[in-house]
């Protein structure tokens, strides 16, 4: 395991597009975390009047219990940067054919798949680690109650993050093995993630009148609920539904699975 | 256990194409083993998949005794075609990722490298480098793991006079070291030299195997001259154990039906009867003679 770790991060320790992405991430990551803030107190400051009516305070998006959550959700947007970083990883791979020497010098395609698997996990965790800094820095500064009960009380949305993150990046290293090159990978796995899924479940949806949460990509993506309409007093699902999390889970195996068998069958 | 690998039935389909068919045979220790075959003949598909890069149709095959497991290949020493290292990463980066692969602990770099003379420039990205430094980062990474099998895939192959000269000098000398080695190559020549055996194969059959000394000296050949040829040509024909095969302007060349016929008897034999001669030499065919010989019997 540890040297399978090695063996990725000897890859990655001088590829400087992936530290430029990694960078972006963070930057892009915390500015979000500090704009949003700072946006809403514009709004409220400079804004129309009704809206002013309506959002007297602003909305306590960074109080704590309400803060993970909501943190989450804002970057999720930037989860594209790290499905981008795993898919180039991948695809470089193939491109360069070194997956082919890798295997040749004594690799299995199994550990090969685990290295990226641990590439993967460790870029999740990396995500719920600034999410953890950032909700503590920001909570700090903007919530109004700050005892730790609080603090920490629906911390179980940073294991859901984890989860999120994870799947949707076994997503990506499933396009990144199936299709090869960096590109078009690339290209069709935002069209997927953005719109077919989108396209296809709305049909099953009002057409035919399906329920439609269990399409891979919303299943692993629906984890951490919208949660912004709460404040215009609407029901937000908060906290850990088992059924989802199963289902994610789920979808995850069956995306590493695919990977390794298609992989597995596959002439180098 | 002398055999370092034996290969039984090993077949690849292509879809229609049959790239190798019912290949077998066995790679004894110490040898240097020659993959003869024109360009598309099954050398690189078989090699790929005794190295667990293509995926065998049928047939069987054992490294060392112990089987096909893909931990097997970190005592193997490989290069499949070109050269193929992280482009951005530098021979030094390249190599410890080798390593790591291979589960080599302390690994004498510097040496390595100064071996196959990229010391100097093993920090400069792979990418830069000239297709001979690329070829000879490639070898340094072969032999990285101190391997027990070297297998080599056309390992001159675009490279200058220079630059083939000292990859063969750099395989000669693994060779010397008692490697087992297998090398791929449609260079008849390059066989020759460095090869002690040495199979031919084509459209994925084996057609041929024998070892590099047994067929160089399966056509032997004798070149003859005197003052006065048509003398000699009738003592030469006087002889029932000698053929005239060819009359060239300055020498006849006879083929013995025995091997091993001695040039002093010859020598002596012509001399007894009033012939001095001024021209008596021993010629061995060339590999690539009798390779075009052994692939034209087959069409």
């Amino acid at each position: 395991m540890l040297r399978i770790f090695a063996l990725e991060w000897l890859k990655i320790k001088y590829a400087k597009p992936f530290w430029i992405m990694l960078g972006l991430f963070v930057l892009c990551y915390s500015l979000i975390g500090l704009f949003s803030k700072s946006a809403i107190d514009f709004l409220v400051a400079k804004g129309p009047p009704s809206f002013k009516a309506f959002l007297q305070t602003g909305l306590p998006i960074f109080d704590f219990v309400d803060i993970w959550q909501n943190l989450a959700y804002l970057g999720s947007l930037f989860k594209w940067i790290l499905g981008f970083i795993v898919i180039i990883s991948i695809t470089n791979e193939f491109s360069n054919r070194t997956v082919r020497q890798n295997i040749i010098d004594g690799l299995s395609k199994y550990e090969f798949l685990k290295s990226k698997l641990l590439l993967i996990a460790t870029l999740s965790a990396l995500n719920v680690l600034l999410i953890f800094v950032l909700g503590i820095v920001l909570g700090y500064m903007y919530s109004p109650v700050t005892s730790l009960t609080y603090v920490f009380q629906e911390i179980i949305y940073l294991p859901l993050v984890f989860v999120e993150i994870f799947g949707f990046l076994c997503l990506a290293m499933l396009f990144a093995v199936v299709i090869r090159r960096s590109g078009f990978a690339l290209v069709l796995f935002m069209m997927y993630t953005l719109f077919i899924e989108n396209f296809v479940t709305a049909y099953f949806y009002y057409q035919l009148d399906w329920p439609i949460w269990y399409f891979p990509f919303r299943a692993v993506n629906n984890l951490i609920h919208f949660p912004l309409s709460k404040y215009a007093l609407q029901y937000v699902p908060t906290g850990l539904n088992l059924v989802e999390l199963g289902l994610a889970l789920f979808w995850i195996g069956s995306f590493m699975l695919i990977s390794y068998r298609v992989l597995d069958r596959r002439d180098l | 256990m002398s055999d370092v690998l034996i290969v039984r039935d090993l077949t690849k389909h292509f879809g229609k194409i049959k790239a190798v068919q019912n290949l077998s045979f066995e790679l004894k220790r110490g040898t240097v083993f020659g993959m003869l075959g024109p360009n598309g003949s099954g050398k690189t598909t078989t090699l790929a998949m005794l190295l667990g890069v293509v995926r065998k149709t049928s047939g069987h095959f054992d490294w060392f005794g112990k089987g096909e497991h893909y931990a097997l290949r970190k005592k193997i020493g490989a290069i499949l075609e070109q050269p193929i290292f992280y482009p951005n990463l530098s021979a030094l980066q390249n190599l410890r990722i080798t390593a790591k692969i291979k589960e080599i602990q302390a690994v004498p770099y510097e040496q390595l490298l100064d071996t196959v003379g990229l010391l100097g420039r093993h920090n400069d990205a792979f990418k830069t480098y000239s297709l001979g430094m690329k070829q000879r980062l490639a070898i340094a990474s072969a032999m990285l793991c101190d391997p027990e099998v070297l297998i080599f895939d056309e390992p001159t192959n675009g490279l200058d006079p220079q630059g083939i000269a000292d990859i063969r000098s750099i395989i000669s000398q693994i060779a010397d070291q008692g490697k087992t080695i297998i090398l791929a190559s449609h260079l008849l020549d390059e066989v020759q030299k460095v090869c002690t055996d040495f199979m031919v194969l084509q459209s994925g059959t084996k057609i041929y195997q024998a070892s590099v000394q047994e067929i160089l000296h399966k056509n032997e050949k004798i070149e003859l001259a005197a003052a006065n040829m048509s003398s000699l040509k009738d003592l030469i024909e006087g002889r029932n154990d000698l053929i005239l095969t060819q009359q060239q302007a300055q020498w006849f060349v006879v083929e013995p039906k025995e091997k091993n016929l001695s040039l002093e008897e010859l020598n002596r034999y012509f001399f007894e009867r009033g012939i001095t001669l001024v021209h008596l030499r021993k010629v061995f065919s060339s590999l690539e003679q009798e390779f075009l010989e052994i692939l034209s019997t087959n069409n």
